[in-house]
């Protein structure tokens, strides 16, 4: 079992209190700067003493305030690739990554720091040193060292990590990996398990799909980047249809059946932009919002439009380019993207 | 007369800058943190040449003596030079040995003296060549 349950405070006024078990594969940590991520990870490799809790890996116990346990980090098994990748600048890739490996014997080392090179894709650029290299031999360096020494948990801290080196880092690496990023992209094709951290503490923390399709609360939303977070009241519940009736003031929506509500319950509705679909101001049908346009911002695969009321839409750069000229702009909820908070 | 000046200079200076720099590394290093270090280092760094010049007022020039006042001389110089290096040295990198499996001498030996290496080399030189200059001078000056 590996498990933390760790609380810090530091003395810029960040209080760390976390509480989970670690599961298998890849865990996203998500949350905005000076959320605590990288505290977090810095405390599970011993970089920083907690100031109370206890940190369980694979059963062994690597930290227990009240027992007094401490191991140093060199003890604890662990990987870690730093968010500045933190190479040893006076030293070759090669030195860098058997730097990692000296425990072993020598011809083994050898070996292994040779599958290694040859894994990452090291081997032309093993003589250079990190100020020589390029930033992809750099990075691949940092994650050759981190997993030489066949760590029982990798950490990968804000670092520069796309999709297809998680993959070929977990061709590798069965062993459990937390990776605090804020990049939700890769958590939702990547991670297994995803938390949510704020000012220290757990918002949320559940499978990948489903704390990013269903966020539990407004904190979690926020901290997902949903935009439209709005106030309704609960007018009608219809369990037979499983539908509701939600009254945002300036307009009404049918939406999803709601469990554990009543009517007039006051929610708040989170709607992803890329859910609701924009129409011109002729559209006519169920859960459209005329409106009037706020601002453009094009971005490098969508449009982001902004809308009277708060109201923001992602839609594609070929449909924007189609409705651009309208005069009048209708948005259209479809029932099932409203999420009651 | 002459080559015994240069020889006693180059030994003394030599002497004195080699403890010095052992001796100032180690101490830098084990002030990196403390706070208050940085002030008593400045501190002893004005004491030493009047306690040296003290000394040599009232005693006859002897090796050993010369590179213990040098010694006293070159030592806060050289630790103060350590300590703000070894403050410096980035806090990842560091860390970055020690969860890749180093123990603390390791990180110091392969890691954060290597590191700091020049800016020691020249404050060494500075010792030396400072040291030479005082010796070489108290020296020829002191010749009947």
């Amino acid at each position: 079992m590996t498990h933390v349950r760790i609380a810090k405070k530091t003395a810029t006024g960040l209080s760390l209190d976390v509480d989970f078990p670690v599961g298998p594969g890849v865990t996203g940590i998500v949350g905005p700067a000076g959320a605590g991520k990288s505290l977090l990870l810095e405390t599970m490799a011993g970089f920083v003493t907690p100031d109370s809790g206890r940190f369980l890996l694979e059963d062994a116990i690597l930290f227990d305030a009240a027992a007094r346990v401490n191991a140093p980090s060199r003890r604890r098994g662990i990987g870690y690739i730093f968010p500045s990748l933190a190479l040893f600048p006076h030293m070759t890739l090669e030195r860098n990554v058997a730097f990692a490996a000296h425990d072993w014997p020598r011809l083994e080392r050898h070996r292994r720091v040779t599958e290694m090179l040859d894994r990452f894709d090291l081997t032309a650029a093993a003589a250079l040193r990190p100020g020589e290299a390029r930033a992809a031999e750099r990075l691949h360096c940092a994650v050759a060292r981190a997993l030489i020494g066949e760590p029982k948990l990798l950490l990968i801290d804000d670092a520069a990590i796309d999709e297809p080196l998680l993959a070929l880092i977990r061709e590798k690496f069965s062993n459990p990996i937390l990776m605090a990023t804020a990049d939700l992209d890769l958590c939702s094709a990547a991670a297994d398990e995803l938390i949510l951290l704020d000012a220290g503490r757990m918002v949320e923390r559940g499978t990948a799909r489903s704390v990013l399709d269903s966020p539990e609360s407004v904190e979690a939303a926020r901290l997902l980047g949903i935009p439209n977070l709005f106030q309704a009241t609960i007018a009608a519940l219809d369990p037979a249809r499983k539908s509701s009736r939600l009254d945002f003031g300036a307009f009404a929506l049918n939406g999803p059946h709601i469990p554990g509500h009543f009517r007039g319950d006051r929610v708040t509705v989170a709607v992803r932009p890329c859910d609701l679909r924009v129409h011109d101001g002729k559209a006519s049908g169920e859960n459209l919002v005329a409106s009037l346009l706020r601002r453009v911002s094009e971005r490098v695969r969508y449009v982001r439009i902004e809308f009277d009321g708060g109201i923001f839409a992602e839609i594609g750069r070929d449909e924007y380019a189609r409705l651009k000229d309208n005069q009048e702009w209708k948005i259209e909820f479809p029932p099932e993207s409203l999420r009651v908070l | 007369m002459t080559y015994s000046v240069v020889i006693d200079t180059l030994r003394v200076a030599a002497g004195a800058t080699g403890v010095s720099l052992i001796a100032g590394i180690w101490l830098g290093h084990a002030l990196k943190n403390k706070k208050a270090a940085g002030a008593v280092l400045s501190v002893l760094l004005i004491l030493p040449p009047t306690i040296v010049a003290s000394y040599f007022l009232f005693h006859r020039f002897a090796v050993g003596a010369a590179i213990a006042a040098g010694i006293l001389s070159g030592l806060p110089f050289v630790a103060r030079a350590a300590r703000l290096e070894f403050q410096r040295l980035d806090r990842q990198t560091l860390n970055a040995a020690r969860i890749s499996g180093a123990s603390e001498w390791r990180v110091f030996w392969r890691i954060a003296l290597p590191l700091a290496g020049r800016p020691l080399a020249a404050a060494a030189a500075i010792v030396f060549a400072r040291l030479g200059t005082e010796c070489a001078l108290t020296l020829w000056i002191a010749q009947p």
